[in-house]
């Protein structure tokens, strides 16, 4: 699928990051937000991102919480659990 | 895939025996080798069992994807891995959470080796390129670039340490923490590989910025695990103010903004609220918000990389690894 052009990524970025009205608007009402702040995509990115947004904004907390656990959840060997415990293994997970 | 998974294991064991072999000809007194070469076997086995370790797989994966081959990019990937394991050992000893390997020797001596491990052991390690006739600028290039990633690292993790301090904290700077904290180590790890390989700067900066990207969405998913994985928060017992709980405190209004102040400096002393926390930051929408934000890294890196032309199949080892860093659930689990 089309990639989003760099440029439009990184005002994303910086609009997710420091404006209000943008955070509240941009999952609630996607395409009318990016309209009042201006933003052309090509259909093909509009199309990329409109997945994105209903992909997150189709979750709850609660069951992407639920998810990334189930995701992450393993029984460790024997091996595992001498080097580390299983706590510590899950924590370091996303360290390396 | 599997093809992949297993050249990801074996390149664990050839820096793994690299760093091995560094160490045995240091010369330092022997009990202080076997200081080192026990950190260093116990985390050979767990970078065997989590073969995806970035700072063993980018500079080698960056390398070829620009040249075709890994193999000169083995100190390299040894000086990364050295730099990662001394931070990683020092975050240890900061949260108090030691490995077992660790629990005779103490923090004192863990404190010793993870200084020996950041700062002496991979400038010996990129010594090891004069061997295969690397020029003397580009060894000075690299040295001067772990200098420069290691201040700027300690200055995100100083940042990191003051903010439990402050009583706001802004997503903004929330954000550039992350990218000095964690951000740069991961730059570090795709910009060495690629300095090494050529002098295109636009190759060189095109792959620093998809390390870049890569490293503080993992960061970020690593807050969220922290937070939603596991029963015990290590971050609010710390008293971390991690993007989550930033936007949840930028968010929220009345009295649950002031319910949220009040449950974090409690979470501090107990982890009996802890489930209220998430309750709230659930309210505020701060899981699905980090999600987000982590998607927008993700797909910057992905630009970077197609911007940087990868060769195959190092260019699909690097997607792959790109594609792990998500907080959305799977195509068959939705």
């Amino acid at each position: 699928m089309e990639e989003i052009r760099l440029e439009a990524l990184k005002g994303l970025t910086i609009l997710a990051i420091h404006d209000g009205q943008f955070r509240r608007g941009v999952m609630d009402d996607l395409e009318g937000t990016l309209r009042r702040y201006g933003y052309e995509l090509t259909d093909q990115e509009m199309e990329r991102l409109r997945r994105a947004q209903m992909d997150i904004a189709g979750w709850s907390d609660e069951d992407l919480a639920r998810s990334l656990r189930e995701r992450e959840a393993r029984v460790l060997t024997e091996e595992e659990e001498r080097i580390l415990s299983p706590e510590q293994f899950l924590r370091r997970r996303w360290r390396f | 895939m599997r093809t992949d998974k297993r050249r990801m294991h074996e390149r664990v064991g050839r820096v793994f025996t690299f760093l091995d072999e560094l160490i045995v000809a240091l010369p330092v007194p022997s009990n202080h080798r076997e200081l080192l070469q026990a950190h260093l076997e116990a985390d050979t086995e767990l970078a065997e069992v989590q073969s995806g370790m970035s700072a063993v797989q980018l500079p080698l994966l960056v390398h070829e994807a620009i040249t075709g081959d890994e193999g000169p990019a083995l100190p390299v990937a040894g000086a990364c891995t050295l730099l990662h394991l001394g931070a990683d050992l020092f975050d240890s000893v900061l949260d108090q959470e030691l490995p077992p390997s660790w629990h005779t020797r103490g923090s004192s001596e863990a404190s010793l080796a993870a200084t020996t491990l950041l700062a002496a052991l991979p400038q010996l390690s990129i010594a090891h390129l004069r061997e295969q006739g690397t020029p003397p600028a580009k060894l000075w290039s690299l040295a001067r670039l772990f200098a420069d990633t290691l201040l700027t690292m300690s200055a995100g993790q100083y940042e990191d340490l003051l903010f439990p301090n402050l009583e706001n904290v802004s997503l903004e700077r929330s954000r550039a923490m992350i990218e000095r904290k964690s951000g740069s180590a991961s730059a570090l790890l795709a910009r060495s590989g690629a300095v090494l390989a050529t002098d295109d700067s636009f190759t060189i900066e095109a792959y620093a910025a998809f390390g870049l990207c890569f490293g503080i969405a993992k960061q970020l998913i690593n807050d969220v695990w922290d937070i939603w994985g596991e029963d015990t928060s290590r971050d609010l017992l710390n008293g971390k103010r991690t993007l989550p709980l930033v936007h949840a405190l930028s968010t929220l209004q009345g009295e649950q903004h002031q319910r949220l102040q009040e449950l974090l400096v409690a979470a501090r002393e107990s982890t009996e609220h802890n489930d209220e926390v998430r309750a709230l930051l659930a309210a505020a929408g701060s899981l699905r918000y980090t999600a987000l934000i982590v998607w927008l890294y993700q797909q910057q890196a992905h630009n970077h990389l197609a911007g940087a032309s990868p060769q195959e199949p190092a260019g699909r080892e690097l997607r792959m690894l790109l594609d792990g860093a998500s907080l959305l659930p799977q195509a068959k689990e939705a």
